[in-house]
């Protein structure tokens, strides 16, 4: 079970292209940063595993210049417990 | 509504990524970031396991375990940015096959070099291995009786690493050169950084570079010469990427033998026939005293220059018919020239040949040599293995430090000529540690008796006890086992079968040669360990405390995190445990423990390591800031704080000498120091006044914020040197019957031999074999097909691997590459041994083969 943080590198004016790029892949988020050319992604696990397979493809899409790595859980507890509530 | 653990991680996941970005995003993204959720779980920081970038990553352990991790946000290499690899960090702790206990090939209960690999005791291990070179110090005394310290010969022998931490590398350096009085000791950085370090010596008199990092946000352009970073070094190149987008007017120039993922952002890139590197840069040079673009006033006053011998051979053994023909066989003496000599020695390099040699078109190259020559742009170039897997290495360093040099581009922030690294402690342990065969700590060298009396003072060994004469450098400890002429070789922290060229006939003979005894220490059982005699099962990486010294001369330490599994020993251990198997009678002549006689009856291990300095700082309980307290397995078997003993009896070869270090324990305070470190100041820009202490002390009488070179300052009054060397061709180039170029090198999703990234699935499954990247006419030349398997042919040996004509890497017509991360397509079966005849490091990326359908 895995959650990411990544941080995609593209030029401006192709942020939107390569966010709807990225977005095809499962478990793929971006939350922003289409403005300076530095997109926000989450990746999480859709299969077994999967995450890094997801992460590593990114290079290869079109308009992508980089890609990093900021932040990786990869505990088995994700969906189990609770941590608390919240309205 | 219900919230998981999953909604609170993604949140900090969100905001860790938006805050390292500099992005804001709105509150509903980011609400639920809180600390709680990390309950339970110990956060502390490490320097990354895999490159000479340096990275500060955070580790999170929880029950003795490793469940997160996370860019470190405080570090200044990274600053909360980590690479795709730094993912898999702690997974490559957990690989299935993790070797616990020792294993000695056996048969009928006994040492047989034939048998098969039996687990024993760490007992029986150091039993056996100890008899074996015990037997061989025999030897080597009876042929060393009579002869000169200077004339002495060894055969017994230690290959380690750039992967060592610095108290390792330390440990085995003393063990070796001060307990054995053997200088066969190098580490696997001969195959990568050695060049750099030859030109390094040569120009400035003092290893590693000058500028640092921060140049990343300070240039104005960039030129990567035979360097990845994208691939390779994708934190630093992040930072590029960042300048690039953000400054305006800022370049990119890329220069390689083949196209790679870097062109994706070059503004000028350029596709140059393999080893014509030196005619560019020497083109560029004349360019620039052809328009008259030289800094005058910098060259007259910090400037000398030089000749080298030229036609100097290809590091190939004698009898090889190359080597006959050269003139000059490994000579690198430098004499004195004038300014005038040398622009008539680059004179011949105009844009016309430099093209017509290279193959890149000429308004490229006048581009490129427009930026060096323009005063006002400042220019960074960085490069790893292209210049310095290169049989011309340490020329081709010097020929870029000439360009630079000739415009004064150099120790400021921006103006950067940057050898990039290519192992997390290169730096710190092989070079600065000094573990080379011909090295001693802070820059010192073997060959000087000078240095070795200090040497020998600060380790409190006789007189006479450090050999004088170079040991065996890492192809010729190949060589050597193979003629016989070495019969003990221990590896640790690297797969050196794997790694070394020419395989077949080099590498594989000399291990498997009745008469030697091999010994790997290693995590896992790589190439090396299925070819040695007997493995050793160590603890890696966090699983003991450590430091590193990364490629910008920053020295960081970590703490061990968690324990390793089984009977796994650090190397540190292994290597002061195995001394405690020797008296001193046993490793010394009579005439030199004459001379120490507080010593008769004494074991190695209390010699060199309970020798008052080493073992002064007693056990103590380690913790953090936060009050959490780790464990330190060496400290608690040999009763003192082992590593700060080493350390700070190391740190006595540099301090006060340009090669400071900070206290101890100030460096698991701080995210990293960059030495020299003098009065708790880190230096980021040397030899410049104003930025390195070192110049108003080596220079008292100079101008505020003027350049000194003081390295050089007994040789030649302070001046760096340009050195001029002609384009020459390379060894073995492509002809009728190998009509193609190899290249190898890495890819992204491998560390190195993949002994560590292989066996994280997810990598292993994103990569999983070597494939041979090529064109497509070249491939429809010798009827291949993008997807199909083919042969490829050397004079050494063959492999097989499926073809790729679309992939992230895109060579000429012409030329293959083929990475060597692979285990079952071994790639050094096809590579030649030819090095440098300077820094004796292999070139990997050029020889000569043919390809056809397998």
């Amino acid at each position: 079970m895995n959650v990411c943080s990544l941080i995609v590198h593209a030029h401006p004016e192709q942020c939107d292209a390569v966010k709807a790029r990225l977005e095809e892949f499962p478990g793929v988020e971006v939350h922003g940063g289409e403005e300076t050319g530095k997109l926000i992604v989450t990746v999480e696990d859709a299969n077994e595993d999967s995450v890094a397979d997801t992460m590593m493809s990114f290079n290869a899409v079109e308009g992508v210049i980089s890609s990093i790595l900021i932040y990786h859980y990869g505990g088995d507890d994700l969906d189990e417990e609770v941590i608390r509530e919240s309205n | 509504m219900k919230v998981t653990r999953r909604d609170f991680i993604k949140s900090n996941a969100i905001v860790a990524a938006a805050s390292v970005a500099g992005v804001t995003l709105p509150v509903a993204k980011t609400a639920l970031a809180a600390d709680d959720w990390e309950e339970g779980i110990r956060w502390d920081k490490a320097a990354c396991r895999y490159c000479g970038t340096g990275c500060s990553v955070l580790m999170g352990v929880k029950d003795g375990r490793v469940v997160a991790s996370q860019g470190d946000p405080d570090a200044p290499v990274n600053r909360g940015l980590n690479c795709i690899k730094g993912y898999f960090l702690p997974k490559i702790l957990y690989g299935k096959d993790r070797l616990t206990k020792p294993l000695l090939r056996k048969t009928d209960g006994k040492y047989d070099k034939n048998g098969k690999f039996e687990e024993v005791s760490w007992d029986e291990a150091f039993d056996t291995m100890a008899e074996k070179w015990k037997a061989s110090l025999k030897v080597s005394m009876e042929e060393n009786k009579g002869k000169p310290v200077d004339k002495m010969t060894s055969r017994v022998a230690m290959f380690g690493s750039g992967q060592w931490t610095v108290w390792e590398g330390y440990a085995a350096s003393k063990l070796m050169k001060g307990g054995f009085r053997s200088n066969n000791l190098d580490p696997n950085a001969r195959h990568c950084m050695a060049s750099a370090v030859g030109a390094f010596i040569r120009g400035f008199g003092i290893d590693e570079p000058m500028g640092c990092y921060d140049d990343l946000e300070h240039a104005d352009v960039f030129v990567l010469w035979g360097a990845n970073m994208a691939e390779m070094h994708p934190i630093l190149w992040s930072r590029l990427t960042d300048t690039r987008l953000t400054k305006k007017g800022c370049e990119v120039h890329v220069l390689s033998t083949y196209e790679h993922r870097c062109f994706e952002l070059a503004d000028n890139g350029m596709v140059f026939t393999p080893q014509t590197d030196l005619a560019i840069l020497n083109y560029i040079a004349n360019y620039i005293i052809q328009n008259k673009a030289y800094n005058k006033a910098f060259i007259d006053k910090h400037v000398q220059f030089n000749k080298t011998p030229t036609d100097i051979g290809y590091g190939l053994r004698p009898e090889d018919p190359r080597e006959k023909a050269a003139k000059n066989r490994g000579k690198g003496k430098l004499s004195k020239i004038s300014f005038e000599e040398y622009a008539k020695s680059v004179e011949p390099y105009t844009l016309e040949k430099a093209s017509e040699l290279s193959g890149v078109p000429k308004e490229k190259l006048l581009k490129l040599a427009k930026v060096y020559a323009d005063p006002k742009k400042k220019v960074s170039s960085y490069w790893t293995m292209g210049f310095n897997q290169h049989t011309r290495g340490v020329w081709v360093n010097g020929l870029c430090y000439n360009v630079h040099l000739l415009m004064g581009k150099i120790s400021e922030p921006g103006n950067s000529p940057f050898s990039l690294t290519g192992q997390p402690s290169a730096c710190g342990t092989a070079r600065e540690v000094g573990t080379f065969s011909h090295r001693l700590p802070a820059d010192l060298v073997v060959k000087k008796k000078a240095h070795r009396d200090f040497a020998e003072k600060i380790w409190k060994l006789p007189e006479g006890t450090i050999p004088g004469k170079p040991g065996y450098h890492a192809v010729l400890m190949h060589r050597m086992l193979k003629d016989g002429k070495l019969d003990c070789y221990w590896q640790q922290c690297n797969n050196n079968m794997q790694a070394a060229a020419n395989m077949n006939v080099e590498s594989y003979p000399g291990w498997r040669n009745p008469n030697a005894f091999i010994i790997v220490t290693d995590p896992y059982p790589t190439v090396s360990a299925m070819a040695a005699d007997l493995v050793l099962p160590t603890a890696m990486w966090i699983e003991k405390e450590g430091a590193y010294g990364n490629a910008e001369r920053r020295t960081q330490f970590w703490r061990e995190q968690i324990a390793a599994p089984g009977e796994a020993k650090s190397d540190l251990w292994q290597t002061m445990e195995f001394a405690k198997r020797f008296q001193m009678e046993e490793v010394w002549p009579a005439e030199l423990l004459d001379k120490a006689p507080e010593y008769k009856g004494k074991t190695l291990y209390e010699v060199l390591y309970e020798n008052g300095e080493v073992n002064k700082f007693p056990k103590q309980e380690v913790t953090d800031s936060a009050g959490n307290v780790y464990n330190n397995h060496e400290m608690e078997h040999f009763g003192f704080y082992v590593q700060k003993g080493l350390f700070e009896e190391y740190a006595g070869f540099g301090r006060g000498h340009a090669h400071d270090l900070a206290p101890y324990d100030d460096y698991h305070k701080t995210r990293g120091l960059r030495w020299p470190v003098v009065d708790g100041k880190e230096t980021l820009w040397r030899f410049r006044e104003g930025y390195d202490p070192y110049v108003a002390k080596t220079n008292p009488d100079g101008a505020k914020g003027d350049v000194f070179f003081y390295g050089n300052k007994a040789k030649n009054g302070g001046r760096a040197n340009i050195i001029t060397a002609p384009y020459e061709p390379a060894a073995e180039p492509p002809d009728k019957e190998y009509p193609l170029w190899l290249c190898t090198g890495r890819v992204l999703e491998h560390w190195h031999s993949g002994s560590m990234t292989r066996r994280v699935p997810e990598l292993y499954r994103a990569v999983p074999d070597a494939v041979v990247f090529m064109h497509k006419k070249d491939a429809k030349k010798y009827k291949l097909r993008n997807g199909r398997m083919a042969k490829i042919e050397s004079r050494r040996g063959e492999i097989i691997c499926r073809v790729d004509t679309r992939g992230r890497n895109r060579p000429p017509e012409g030329l293959i590459f083929v990475p060597w991360f692979d285990a079952s397509r071994l790639v050094n079966k096809l590579t030649l041994d030819q090095t440098d005849p300077l820094s004796k490091e292999t070139d990997y990326k050029k020889c000569a083969v043919k390809i056809s359908k397998a």
